[in-house]
């Protein structure tokens, strides 16, 4: 009975093709192409203003250079924050469960993030692994834990979406049977559980919407470091 | 009515006798799909959500039809499952229709006008 409950994660293929990858074409469906009017549809609009909030937001502590990552940045953002809310609705997939498609998203921006610090400036990248005013016996320690905790970013940066998305999504099944189950036996006790199904419904919505959030936010704050 | 070509007709006005020339003629290569699937996008956006008042109605059906698709997809895997956790799901199912339906059919009685090229005539000038 317990493995049933994995099942949603497994991509089911029809003719062939998996759901997976209807369910990563679909966010390009989503947000349409701006026409050269004036002013465009609400939907174009909404979109525009969130994205134009989101960029100033995220970009706004990050020196000159670092503005080169804007496009890819919000493309990002947006990908997730898509794939994050439509896997809330019913029979759909989420794919960014997988943690396959997490890692290859964290990797290569980290590895990037690395790559342009150590190229640019590497003294000022490397002086990132010994913070200031460090006690002299303690710096060789120091910097191995730095180091390690440098090379742990990406992994951490796509388990976290990973395991928040999974996560969420058992335990609304878990809940959700839960509550049908104990509709028959006892009734009081089955509205309370569906209360607490609508209430960790709105926190999906928002963990959906954070997690997407923290991931790209993260990934500027290494920009940063490092441009 | 002028004499158009089979093959030119669209799908609703070709008689069911000459389903197999027009069939036969039509462009499947991937360049003639993508095509077609743009035509499709092209006036499902244009008729619902490129509008001057557009409300959750023409983003609300697409995702609904994704639910749909979803379901279908996954129909095999679903049946398998006992009843007791279907229902889980049918419950939120039943929420996104109704929604959508209501939503849907507010979006048609307001006065929607679709942008057009055509209805631009309006000048700086007046």
């Amino acid at each position: 009975m317990t493995l049933s409950f994995f099942d949603q994660f497994m991509s089911p293929t029809l003719l062939g093709i998996p759901l997976i990858a209807l369910a990563l074409t679909l966010p390009w469906v989503l947000f349409p192409q701006p026409s050269t009017r004036w002013m465009n549809n609400r939907l174009l609009t909404l979109q525009n203003w969130f994205i134009s909030r989101f960029t100033q937001q995220i970009f706004q502590p990050i020196n000159l250079p670092g503005h080169k990552w804007a496009l890819i940045l919000t493309s990002l953002m947006l990908f997730l924050i898509s794939l994050n809310m439509l896997g809330l609705l019913p029979y759909t997939f989420t794919p960014t469960t997988q943690l396959s498609l997490n890692m290859a998203l964290a990797v290569p921006l980290w590895l990037a993030t690395v790559i342009i610090g150590m190229r640019t400036q590497p003294t000022h990248a490397l002086g990132h692994l010994l913070p200031e005013g460090t006690p002299t016996l303690l710096i060789p320690v120091l910097i191995i834990i730095e180091t390690i905790s440098l090379f742990i970013r990406p992994l951490a940066l796509g388990v976290r979406l990973t395991a928040n998305l999974t996560a969420g999504h058992l335990l609304i099944q878990l809940i959700a049977t839960a509550a049908f189950v104990l509709l028959p036996i006892m009734p009081t006790t089955a509205i309370l559980t569906s209360i607490l199904l609508l209430l960790l419904t709105l926190l999906e919505v928002a963990v959906a919407m954070i997690q997407a959030y923290v991931f790209v936010l993260l990934l500027s704050l290494y920009l940063q470091e490092n441009v | 009515m002028a004499d158009v070509p089979v093959v030119e007709k669209r799908l609703m006005d070709v008689k069911l006798g000459e389903l197999g020339t027009w069939m036969g003629g039509r462009d499947f290569t991937p360049n003639g799909l993508l095509a077609a699937i743009r035509r499709g996008h092209d006036r499902y956006y244009n008729k619902y959500i490129n509008v001057k008042k557009g409300g959750i109605g023409g983003v609300a059906m697409l995702l609904a039809g994704y639910v749909a698709i979803s379901y279908l997809w996954e129909y095999d895997h679903i049946s398998k499952i006992t009843f007791r956790n279907h229902i889980s799901n049918l419950c939120l199912l039943l929420v996104f229709p109704i929604l959508t339906l209501i939503s849907s059919y507010r979006a048609r009685s307001l006065e929607e006008v679709p942008l057009s090229l055509s209805s631009s005539h309006h000048t700086i000038g007046g």
